[in-house]
């Protein structure tokens, strides 16, 4: 019988190992693999979990102040989270000032933000189309509330591919759990290795409780019992060549995943030294280790917004977690010259109505609002400095140039090169795109809104 | 309508902008009365595919979406409609929506646009300009719209023809097939064996040789059971010569209850059971696990497959012919129904319901027919024929089945609960459940305050005893059922209110049209065989049932029969083994496919049957080892020239630990999911430990959507979100991490060792046993040469031969040996 000779086999695991990629995450490292030039290599998604008010942090409507506690003269949406009538126009808890060259409103809550916001692309217009959280965290992740769809970071994994042969992909950083969980990051009928690996601080499974040299004695053990074993398979090599891997990843990653190795003064700046801002900081400066190398799409999450009441405390709160460290990480991508190719997306599922929900009380807050809210992009092609799209005087529904899901996911694909109506998966005989059949490129987005075409 | 926009032009050049609209949109009344009378001629001549298919993508979405709330099927403000193209070309109060070919002057474009004082739509928002670009693009490509002749959308329409489509493949009714001929010098054990030796000869390949005892052993076991073979079964396997003792043990495995275990975790996949919700809310659902337990005893009793699939889709309408005891042994079965993943929160009930049965016919289709069915929610499939009208139809069966008594989460959470108690029961409980939920809110305050004074920190404790005991008071969950208190949420029932649907145009719910369409089964096989028709008073699952459990349904005993060859050989004759339709593959073996269909329904539909032929073929019992003359031609063993080898599944894998560490725990344990009400509604708390502590097969562990277990996420689970007919078993680098560093890992290998260590016997002789305990098979020469030099060397390194052992176990767990079914 003619078997694979233990030469050959040898041979072959080397130069499965020169070209390492496929037997890591199944994925091969990027070639030319885009429709057209890309201005973005890498995304990381800022998921403000739970809704964040767009009226109390970039979405400034005088109207609102001036209206407080009247009828909201609009209609009603069809379908409201908080059963029962809508409670009268609130006016915001915060003040709005304009700053920068850009004159971009941001609110008090944001008083570090405010400083680069000539940096920032702000949308004014984005509308989703559930008002439950489930259902708006799956819409704004894979592009359907209603089916299992594979989510934009799988896409772009499957489209892309791994910059780095020795990480995945696509890494969400402590995602939520709840809220569709894992299909927020699942990769339904992509094949599996596109899906993202969650991690907690780390990879799973990374640390060891044995030695390096006890792993990798181990991995020569079984690599040799394969061989003098009396059956050889054809997958054996890719197998071995995955052992070998995993043992590289691991020698790797105590420098990727140790926070300790930057400087004090890159710890401070994201706010590593207070403890209100710490635990985003570390987030925050994770994400960019990864993105640094070359991780394609890390998402951090942030929450929980979800400030049906107590709406004054808890936003001022959580803004106050975040700030520093958001601004931190734009800042250091910048000055590490990578803003250029890393687009940060910094969103929520929905807004906040500008109604209230219990008015009377000092306890207030704002009930689920998927018609009309705001999100910024920055880096990565994006056009600083602009204010794109608005929302009616009230902030209660996007008026002007509307912005849904399907478009932004075709904007974002578009920026890495992707065009979203050729980027396609044939699954049960139909091929499927992650806009279905919608979705239309915001050009006005875009540095630069024209660029070569490859393919 | 060229007349009509021509002389609307020359009007508007006349008069001034004020005056004319009115004027326009009488004229214009008034010639599209014409062009009524005129009829279709006029309308054909402005059609054009391109302008269609624009028209479909574009346009009417936008007109759905921004503009039917008001300009409906329910609310026609303005006396308009743009829900359905005969409308959208009347116009409405004001005259006609549109100009064709001049969008400008269309009151539609000007009323978008907003630069109507008096007339701006939406009201309370504003298209984008790409939208308003659509509209305008559209009409001035002469508004070309889709036929609008009523009966149109009643009718069923194909993009092909149909009788092509019906002469697919898998459309033709099961036919006998004649044997192969095969000379007498080729070793073949049935008729399996002609068709594969056939196939191999025309593509110039040949058999492997039979693989070696223990191998064949170790594969049958894992294959059948899920489990290696037992010193015994080696011992019994081992004393009689093969051709005897093979089919034995084949026969012996059969009738082993771990048999059931392996075969129902297949099936499980398919239907995407699981114990929670998923989605949004992920509420457990307790009592799921009494459908797994229904799957494992049908597969264990053999109940033959038509009766399998009526029982899941309506034993709850077939229970009067039984006994009480039958029937709750069979009740379960429905909820193969309900595993859907639902959106708990959705507001918006009416699209949770239409998305349900959405989900829910799939299943069916797919999971039955190999078809898929979800297209023609929105259209008519564009591939397969089921129509938008076959697929209402049988919406309507599902509309008129009632699967979760509310839609609530509420509901959902308490009626676990209640419903398993009497009435006097529940009013013995209520009030006590009323006092444990005002105490638990206190209670919870203190919890989460963590600077409680001393007096704080004595009422909390206070507190929690006072829990206690009122929950000590309660009557208990009840494990056992009658059938009238049989939990609602593991069996259906048809709704008090039987329904038909109508076509949701695009597959909105806001935009129904037409009549109802009556209940009833697809149209497709009507040349084939009768089907009956839906009695008025009942859902029709049971006549769903009949035609799909039918001998002359082509598809329902081929799809199964290729499902089961799949789940033993890795791949399918079909390779895709859900989709059986015009998309799908070809099979690799046409005529042994209907063989064995026939074949199965011969023998009343018994998988076992068909188990045995296979697994007694030569083909199943070759060797899978690498040839590269072989390979050279035919790379994925497509043709079966050796047993293709396969990565075991995770379940098999955990399995195998913990059989070769001695600690598996054959029984099956206690149900997981603790009954207290006043657990948080994500129930999940402890699966982790259940994991890691519990030594009961991987099957009886829960299955909860978002908290997949660690080590069944890196080899290859899925998400139980979706059917999932096939493992995609990838090598990943993450599995290597985990068999390297995980501590149940290192835990396995640590009672593995310690079981050896526990042998009286020397260490030749103890390698020995570990390779036969780990990898049921002989060690050769070599092998035991490569592990004692490895024990010498762990041993210089460590004096506790517990960690020498412990190394040397887990290395052999990182082979591609332990992890494969060869």
């Amino acid at each position: 019988m003619n078997r694979i000779t233990r030469r050959s086999a040898l041979e072959l695991s080397a130069a499965m190992a020169a070209f390492s990629s496929q037997a890591l995450f199944g994925q091969t490292p990027s070639k030319q693999t885009t429709h057209h030039e890309a201005s973005a290599k890498r995304v990381i998604y800022i998921h403000i979990h739970g809704g964040l008010s767009q009226v109390e942090s970039f979405d400034y409507k005088p109207e609102l102040y001036k209206m407080d506690g009247k009828p909201f003269p609009g209609l009603k949406p069809e379908v409201t989270f908080s059963s029962g009538k809508l409670g009268e126009l609130q006016a915001p808890f915060v003040k709005f000032k304009q700053y920068g060259e850009s004159g971009a409103w941001v609110s008090e809550l944001f008083p570090q933000l405010s400083s680069i916001v000539d940096k920032l692309t702000f949308i004014k217009s984005m509308c989703g189309s559930n008002v439950a959280h489930g259902g708006a965290c799956l819409k704004m992740n894979t592009g359907s509330s209603t089916f299992i769809r594979p989510s934009l970071g799988a896409w772009i994994s499957y489209a892309l591919g791994t910059e780095n042969t020795n990480l995945p992909a696509f890494i969400p950083i402590q995602p939520t759990m709840g809220h569709g969980g894992v299909q927020n990051f699942g990769s339904a009928f992509l094949p599996g290795v596109h899906q993202g690996t969650y991690i907690e601080n780390k990879i799973d499974f990374i640390d060891s409780t044995h030695s390096i040299s006890d792993i990798e004695m181990m991995n020569a053990f079984s690599e040799q019992l394969e061989q003098v074993s009396d059956s050889r398979e054809d997958t054996t090599l890719t197998h071995a060549a995955n052992r070998s891997l995993a043992i590289r990843m691991m020698k790797n990653s105590p420098t990727l995943f140790d926070l300790t190795q930057e400087s004090n003064q890159t710890k401070s700046m994201y706010g590593m030294d207070h403890k209100e801002t710490s635990p985003f900081g570390q987030k925050c400066l994770l994400a960019r280790r990864l993105s640094e190398s070359g991780v394609r799409f890390v998402t951090l999450t942030h929450g929980y917004w979800d400030d049906h009441g107590k709406i004054i405390a808890g936003h001022s709160n959580k803004a106050g977690q975040i700030d520093q460290p958001i601004t931190a990480l734009i800042k250091d991508l910048d000055q590490r010259g990578l803003l250029e190719e890393t687009l940060v997306v910094f969103g929520t599922e929905f807004g906040r109505m500008p109604v209230a929900q219990n008015r009377n009380s000092k306890d207030w807050g704002r009930d689920h609002n998927p018609d009309g809210f705001t999100y910024w992009i920055a880096g990565g092609g994006a056009k600083a400095g602009l204010s794109y799209g608005a929302t009616d005087p009230w902030g209660f529904y996007a008026s002007e140039n509307k912005v849904d899901f399907h478009d932004f996911h075709a904007t974002i694909l578009d920026l890495l090169g992707l065009n979203h109506e050729k980027l396609t998966f044939t699954h049960m005989g139909r091929a499927y795109r992650l806009t279905d059949v919608h979705g239309h490129v915001i050009r006005d987005l875009m540095k630069a809104p024209q660029r070569s075409q490859f393919v | 309508m060229q007349i009509a926009t021509r002389l609307a032009l020359k009007l508007n050049s006349e008069y001034t902008f004020g005056i004319v609209l009115k004027k326009v949109f009488l004229y214009t009344n008034i010639l599209s009365f014409i062009s009524c009378v005129l009829g279709a001629h006029l309308i054909a001549a402005v059609q054009n595919d391109d302008g269609l298919i624009y028209f479909e993508k574009n346009v009417r979405p936008l007109l759905l979406e921004e503009c039917s709330k008001c300009h409906g099927e329910k609310k026609q403000k303005g006396g308009l409609r743009l829900d359905l193209p005969q409308y959208i070309f009347k116009g409405g109060d004001s005259g006609t929506a549109f100009i064709s070919g001049n969008a400008e002057h269309s009151l539609m474009i000007k009323a978008v646009k907003g630069v109507l004082s008096d007339l701006r739509m939406p009201p309370k928002t504003h298209l984008t300009s790409t939208q308003i670009e659509h509209l305008s693009n559209w009409i001035n490509s002469g508004a070309p719209l889709p036929s609008f002749d009523e009966d149109a959308l009643k009718q069923t329409k194909l993009s092909g023809d149909l009788t092509q489509v019906k002469q697919h493949w898998s459309f033709q009714p099961i036919t006998a097939t004649k044997l192969p001929q095969v000379p007498k010098q080729v070793v073949v054990q049935n008729a399996i064996d002609t068709f594969i030796y056939d196939k191999l000869q025309e593509k110039q390949l040949r058999f492997s040789g039979k693989a070696e005892p223990l191998i064949l052993l170790r594969r049958l076991c894992l294959d059948l059971v899920g489990l290696p073979p037992t010193q015994q079964q080696i011992e019994t396997f081992l004393s009689e010569p093969i051709d005897i003792a093979y089919p034995k043990m084949v026969d012996a495995l059969l009738q082993s209850k771990h048999y059931g275990e392996k075969w129902a975790k297949h099936w499980l996949n398919l239907v995407r059971y699981a114990e929670s919700t998923g989605k949004d809310e992920n509420h457990a659902l307790p009592y799921a696990y009494t459908y797994r337990d229904y799957v494992i005893q049908a597969f264990n009793e053999d109940l033959p497959y038509h009766q399998f699939i009526k029982e899941q889709l309506a034993s709850d309408l077939f229970v009067n012919t039984r006994s009480e005891q039958e029937q709750l042994k069979h009740l379960p079965a429905t909820a193969f129904n309900m595993f859907g993943p639902k959106n708990i929160a959705e507001r918006d009930l009416n699209q949770l319901c239409m998305d349900v049965i959405d989900e829910q016919l799939d299943n069916i289709s797919l999971t039955f027919l190999g078809l898929t069915m979800s297209c023609a929610r929105c259209h008519d499939h564009k591939f397969d024929p089921i129509s938008t009208k076959d697929y209402y139809a049988l919406a309507g069966i599902l509309k008129s089945t009632e699967t979760l008594e509310d839609w609530t989460p509420t509901a959902i959470k308490t009626h676990h609960y209640s419903s398993m108690l009497t009435q006097t029961e529940q009013a013995h409980n209520q009030p006590l459940i009323a006092q444990i939920k005002s105490k638990l809110t206190e209670y919870k305050k203190l919890e989460d305050n963590k600077k409680r004074t001393p007096e704080q920190d004595n009422s909390f404790k206070l507190l929690a005893d006072a829990i206690a005991t009122l929950k000590s008071q309660l009557i208990p969950e009840k494990r056992s059922y009658t059938l009238t208190d049989f939990p609602l949420e593991n069996a259906t029932h048809d709704d008090r209110e039987i329904q038909n649907c109508r076509v949701h145009v695009r597959g909105s719910y806001q935009t129904q049209k037409g009549e109802p369409i009556v209940r009833s089964v697809p149209k497709i096989f009507e040349h084939l065989y009768a089907s009956e028709p839906v009695p008025e008073n009942q859902s029709g699952r049971v006549q769903l049932a009949n035609w799909i459990a039918h001998a002359s349904n082509p598809l329902t005993a081929k799809v199964m029969v290729n499902r089961i060859w799949t789940w033993h050989f890795g791949k399918g004759l079909v390779s895709s083994t859900s989709n059986f339709g015009t998309t799908g593959t070809e099979p690799s073996h046409p005529e042994l496919l209907d063989w064995l269909t026939k074949d199965f329904i011969d023998h009343n539909w018994s998988i076992k049957h068909l188990q045995q032929r296979i697994v007694n073929s030569a083909t199943y019992q070759q060797s899978s080892d690498h040839r590269e003359d072989a390979s050279a031609i035919d790379p994925d063993r497509t043709y079966l020239w050796s047993f293709p080898p396969q990565r075991l599944d995770a379940e098999i894998i955990r399995d195998r630990m913990l059989t070769v560490s001695g600690e598996i725990d054959p029984q099956q344990g206690k149900p997981f999911f603790d009954q207290d009400p006043f657990l948080e509604k994500h129930r999940a708390n402890g699966l982790e430990q259940k994991f890691e502590q519990s030594h009961e097969r991987s099957i009886y562990l829960p299955v909860y959507r978002n908290k997949i277990y660690p080590m069944f996420k890196v080899f290859n689970f899925n998400s139980a979100s979706m059917p999932n007919p096939q493992r995609e078993n990838t090598s990943l680098s993450t599995q290597s991490l985990f068999l390297y560093n995980s501590p149940y890992v290192i835990s396995r290998a640590q009672a593995c060792a310690k079981r050896l260590l526990a042998l009286q016997s020397d260490e030749p002789s103890r390698i020995k046993t570990a390779y036969m305990q780990i990898y049921q098979r002989e060690a050769n020469v070599k092998e035991i040469e490569l592990l004692s030099q490895y024990h010498q060397h762990f041993s210089q390194k460590y004096p506790a031969p517990e960690k020498v052992w412990t190394l040397i176990v887990q290395s052999l767990f990182l082979t591609q040996e332990f992890l494969s079914l060869n």
